[in-house]
C-alpha cells in the first residue's frame, strides 16, 4: 500500500530503525511532503559522459577496461548553490539527490519527476526508479533533457519526488545481500563493474582477457578512440600545427564562394572602407557591407538574427594590417 | 566552480586535455559536440578541428595570418562557435579551424580561468570562482 502524507510523517518520526525512513537533510518538511510523496532536491555532483571518442560500454569488458572507461567520464565536482549546470537537449547526465535516504526492510521507494519540470522536458530517471528495501545512500538521477531548449539546473532545486509503498515478508533486503553495488556513499555516480553469474559465464566462454587477441584489439582501439590517434601518426597539439593548418583548397567548400567574394571585396575596397568604418568590425556578404559595430560579439548576434548562419566576412577595419596570431611555439626567434 | 580532468596518455609525456561542449552561437537548437581540447598556453587563440566545425556548420567570419610552430605564416579561416567548459558558457568565441583531430584551448579562453596542472597526479583543474589578483 502506498504511504500517505500522515504515514510518511509517522515513518520519518519513527524511533525504531527497523521501521524508520530517513531523509536528511529535510530542508522544509511542510513544503516537501505532499499528499503521498516527498520532494527531494538536486545535489551538487554531476557526471557527464562525453558523446564522442568514447569506447562503447561493453558489459563483457575486463576490469582494466572498465577502469579505463571510468577515467574518462566527466566528473563535475561540487557545484555551488548558484552554479549553473546546463543540460542540453537530448543530453544525458547523472546527478544525485541532496538528501541521504535510508529505507527499512518493509518499505520500497520510487523516485519520480515533478510535473513542472517534466513539462520542460526534464526526466530524472530512465528505468531504475525503484529504491529497494534496506537501501541507504543518495539516489542517483538519470537526467535527460527531452525538451527543445537547454535546461539550467542548480544544486538545491526540487526536481524529483519520492513515493513509498509497504512490502511484506522481505527475506533479504538490499543491505543484507552479499553484493550490494550501490550502498552508501560512492564517489562515482557511474554504474559499478557489471558482474553477475551470466556475465561471468559469458566471460569464461570468451576466454581470458590477457590471451584474447580480440581483447587486445579492443584495448588498442579504445586507446585511440579515447585519446585520439597516437602521436606518431598525427601530431595533435596546437604547438605542432605545422601539420595542422588547413590548406585553402580544403577549406573552400566549407567557406563557400560568397565568403571568398566578400574577402576579395574587402581587399579591393580597403581604402574606402577604412575611411568609413575605421575602428569597427564590418559584416560583408558578397560585395555589400550589411552592418558594422565596434563590438564583434554584438555584430555577430545581430547579423545572425538577420541572416542566420550564413557565411559572412567580419574583419576589423584598420589602416594597419591585423597582427598575425601565434599558435604555439617560441616567438622570441621572430623578434 | 572547479572541474578536473585526467591527462591524456596518448602524448609522451602525458598532456593536459579538457572536455568541452561545442555548438553554434545564437542557435538554441544547435547540435552539441563534446570534444577533448589540449591545453596550450602557447597559442593566442583556440583551435577547433575542421571536422567539428563542418559538422556543426559553423559560420566563417574572418581570415587571419597565423604563425605556426615552425614559424610558417599562413592565412587560415576563423569561425564563430560557442563553448561550454567547466560549467562556463562562452556565447561566441572566434576560433581557428585546424585539420588535426584534436583541437586546443588557447589563451583567449584560458585567461578566464585559474588553471592548475598537477603533473605528478596527471590532473588538470579549471576553476573560475577565484579572486583574480
Amino acid at each position: 500500500m502506498r504511504l500517505s502524507d500522515a504515514k510518511i510523517v509517522e515513518r520519518l518520526a519513527e524511533r525504531n530503525p527497523a521501521k524508520q525512513i530517513v531523509i536528511t537533510p529535510m530542508v522544509n518538511a511542510l513544503e516537501q511532503i505532499g499528499s503521498a510523496s516527498v520532494d527531494v532536491h538536486l545535489g551538487s555532483q554531476f557526471m557527464v559522459v562525453a558523446h564522442s571518442d568514447r569506447l562503447d560500454f561493453d558489459p563483457l569488458m575486463s576490469p582494466k577496461e572498465y577502469n579505463e572507461w571510468l577515467r574518462h567520464l566527466r566528473l563535475v565536482n561540487r557545484y555551488s548553490v548558484l552554479d549553473r549546470f546546463i543540460l542540453h537537449p537530448f543530453q544525458f547526465a547523472l546527478g544525485r539527490t541532496l538528501e541521504f535516504i535510508k529505507l527499512p526492510r518493509d518499505i520500497v521507494g520510487r523516485i519520480d519527476g515533478r510535473s513542472s519540470w517534466a513539462r520542460q522536458g526534464l526526466v530524472v530517471h530512465s528505468t531504475a526508479g525503484d529504491i529497494h528495501p534496506g537501501t541507504s545512500g543518495f539516489v542517483v538521477f538519470e537526467l535527460m533533457n527531452y525538451g527543445p531548449v537547454p535546461i539550467v539546473l542548480y544544486p538545491g532545486l526540487a526536481i524529483a519526488q519520492l513515493r513509498f509503498e509497504t512490502v511484506e515478508d522481505v527475506r533479504e533486503d538490499y543491505s543484507e545481500r552479499p553484493v550490494s553495488k550501490y550502498m552508501g556513499f560512492r564517489p562515482n555516480l557511474w554504474s559499478s563493474y557489471p558482474d553477475d553469474s551470466i556475465l561471468r559465464a559469458m566471460r569464461n566462454l570468451k576466454g581470458p582477457w590477457e590471451e584474447s587477441s580480440e581483447a587486445r584489439g579492443v584495448q588498442e582501439v579504445s586507446e585511440q578512440r579515447l585519446f585520439g590517434p597516437v602521436p606518431n601518426q598525427d601530431p595533435l597539439s596546437g604547438s605542432q600545427l605545422g601539420m595542422s593548418v588547413p590548406s585553402a583548397s580544403q577549406e573552400r567548400d566549407l567557406l563557400g564562394e560568397d565568403f571568398d567574394q566578400a574577402v576579395h571585396y574587402y581587399q579591393s575596397h580597403h581604402t574606402e572602407l577604412v575611411a568609413q568604418f575605421e575602428g569597427k568590425y564590418v559584416a560583408i556578404i558578397k560585395e555589400e557591407v550589411v552592418d558594422s559595430d565596434a563590438d564583434w560579439r554584438r555584430l555577430s548576434k545581430r547579423t545572425h538574427e538577420k541572416y542566420g548562419n550564413k557565411p559572412m566576412f567580419m574583419p576589423f577595419v584598420s589602416a594597419e594590417p591585423e597582427k598575425p596570431k601565434y599558435l604555439g611555439g617560441p616567438r622570441r626567434s621572430l623578434q | 566552480m572547479k572541474q578536473t580532468w585526467n591527462y591524456s596518455f596518448a602524448f609522451e609525456p602525458p598532456s593536459p586535455v579538457v572536455d568541452v561542449d561545442l555548438y553554434l552561437p545564437w542557435e538554441e537548437s544547435s547540435q552539441i559536440l563534446t570534444r577533448s581540447l589540449q591545453v596550450d598556453s602557447g597559442a593566442d587563440m583556440t583551435g577547433v578541428p575542421m571536422e567539428v566545425l563542418s559538422t556543426l556548420g559553423a559560420r566563417p567570419v574572418n581570415v587571419l595570418s597565423v604563425f605556426d610552430f615552425n614559424q610558417r605564416l599562413s592565412d587560415i579561416p576563423i569561425f564563430e562557435i560557442s563553448i561550454t567548459i567547466a560549467g562556463r558558457n562562452f556565447k561566441v568565441v572566434r576560433v581557428v579551424g585546424v585539420r588535426s583531430r584534436l583541437g586546443f584551448l588557447g589563451r583567449d579562453v584560458l585567461r578566464e580561468f585559474l588553471v592548475e596542472l598537477e603533473g605528478r597526479s596527471g590532473e588538470t583543474s579549471f576553476s573560475d570562482d577565484y579572486l583574480a589578483p
